[in-house]
């Protein structure tokens, strides 16, 4: 099966998706929850592309792929989005945590922080206990209280 | 909704709602089981009524199927489409119960006569739910093509006593909202669709002169934030941080910078949510700023 992924011929087996017949033939798409391990899910919305003659832009992680379909991962607006929902991801990172690697590679150098960061999740969940593996080798998932109070002071007051 | 293999038992999920307070579909459909109604070519039809459990996402015809196959409601990616593979992997028609209840009319009175109805691309009947301000809420089922104010007039009765006409909303808590200015707009999908707007579900809901556009406009943000299936980012995490820039706005601490990004917020929920509840949100909250802009303006802090 043939497609087309930005300008390039690319070979794809039926059932394939876009994303892995892009990632094969050497096209990285931006992308957090697409992973070889898993089932397509379609949660991040950051490998949105462009197809031809179709509209809207589907996820290329949960879009099947098509003999002659042309898709474009690349464009003006798809990067503006993609700033976008990582921005938005951002949003939700503790004030002065250490934030997800794969998260800040994504966002290398887009100083977009327009929401602030700490939200309102944050502060909410410092008043409880937080979560914690009882495994030494893993690391709490829930961002400890100190790291919250900056965040709960930085922005205006949320009821 | 019906499996297209017939063997497979019928079903149709209802919310709550409806099932609890009125009782009436499942006792409609128990009593044609009674009656020995449920048959198709000379076999048995069985129609199993299963209960929602609240969820609106659940309305989406993806999540809906979840739901009924027992797993958490949320939105499935498309395609592969509910016809190619729809309730446990089968293909599947969904159908809104609107759909079944213009069926006996249609049945007498053929199918030309419904066609006649309408205009356009938009052929037959609407049923909308008219609620809000008017002087008489309540359902009414009009041909395509009547205007909104048509329709606030004849059937509602014109405004409430006292109240003054301010916007009205059509299609639900994610539907556009209109100013006065709009009224001559047919109801009909291509109209609506021109106007960048949906009739949805058919609900229409008038707001008087006393409303608050910011703080509906935050309602209805904070509807979906409430309401979201939290598959997708831009509506998880956009609806929620939509309805704190609103809340923000409201309680006098927002700036002009606010209303760029909840225009950018909404381009973004718009065309990079997985379905139309994120993709539909932003509308209310926009056609709020877009028509009534000077009260989203005389509330921010210079």
């Amino acid at each position: 099966m043939k497609l087309t992924i930005n300008h390039r011929l690319v070979v794809a087996s039926p059932g394939e998706t876009v994303y892995s017949a892009a990632k094969k033939a050497g096209i990285a798409i931006p992308g957090l929850c697409a992973s070889d391990h898993l089932n397509p899910f379609g949660s991040c919305r950051l490998c949105l592309c462009e197809v031809e003659g179709q509209a809207g832009l589907p996820a290329s992680c949960t879009t099947p792929v098509r003999e002659g379909m042309v898709v474009h991962t690349e464009s003006e607006r798809l990067t503006r989005l993609r700033r976008n929902i990582l921005e938005l991801y951002r949003s939700e990172q503790p004030a002065g945590g250490e934030h997800p690697e794969a998260l800040e590679r994504l966002a290398k150098g887009w100083g977009w922080r327009r929401y602030g960061i700490g939200s309102r999740r944050c502060a909410r969940r410092s008043s409880t206990t937080p979560i914690r593996f009882s495994r030494s080798t893993m690391r709490s998932v829930s961002p400890a209280p100190a790291a919250c109070e900056p965040a709960m002071k930085s922005k205006a007051p949320m009821p | 909704m019906r499996p297209c293999d017939r063997r497979e038992p019928r079903l149709c999920l209802l919310p709550p709602r409806i099932s609890r307070r009125r009782g009436d579909p499942p006792r409609a459909i128990l009593k044609a089981d009674e009656a020995e109604l449920l048959e198709l070519d000379g076999e048995p039809f069985p129609i199993e009524v299963v209960e929602g459990a609240g969820s609106y996402v659940c309305g989406e015809e993806t999540a809906l199927l979840e739901s009924l196959e027992g797993k958490r409601g949320v939105v499935r990616a498309r395609p592969p489409y509910p016809a190619q593979a729809g309730l446990y992997g089968r293909p599947t028609i969904v159908s809104n119960v609107l759909t079944f209840a213009i069926l006996p009319s249609i049945l007498a009175r053929g199918g030309s006569w419904y066609a006649s109805l309408g205009t356009g691309r938009s052929s037959g009947t609407m049923v909308l739910q008219l609620g809000g301000r008017v002087k008489q809420p309540g359902l009414v089922e009009v041909p395509f093509g009547m205007s909104l104010r048509q329709v606030l007039d004849q059937f509602g009765g014109g405004m409430a006593p006292g109240a003054r006409f301010k916007a009205v909303q059509v299609g639900g808590p994610l539907g556009s909202l209109f100013p006065s200015s709009k009224l001559d707009l047919p109801i009909c999908y291509d109209a609506f669709a021109q106007a960048g707007a949906v009739l949805g579900h058919g609900g229409i809901v008038v707001y008087d002169h006393e409303t608050d556009m910011v703080d509906l406009a935050r309602h209805f943000m904070a509807f979906t934030a409430y309401e979201s299936c939290g598959k997708c980012t831009p509506c998880r995490i956009g609806s929620v941080r939509g309805r704190e820039i609103l809340e923000r706005i409201q309680s006098g601490g927002g700036s002009l910078d606010d209303l760029a990004l909840l225009h950018d917020l909404g381009e973004t929920m718009k065309v990079a949510s997985l379905c139309a509840l994120g993709g539909r949100a932003p509308y209310p909250v926009l056609t709020a700023i877009e028509h009534f802009p000077s009260e989203f303006r005389s509330k921010l802090n210079a």
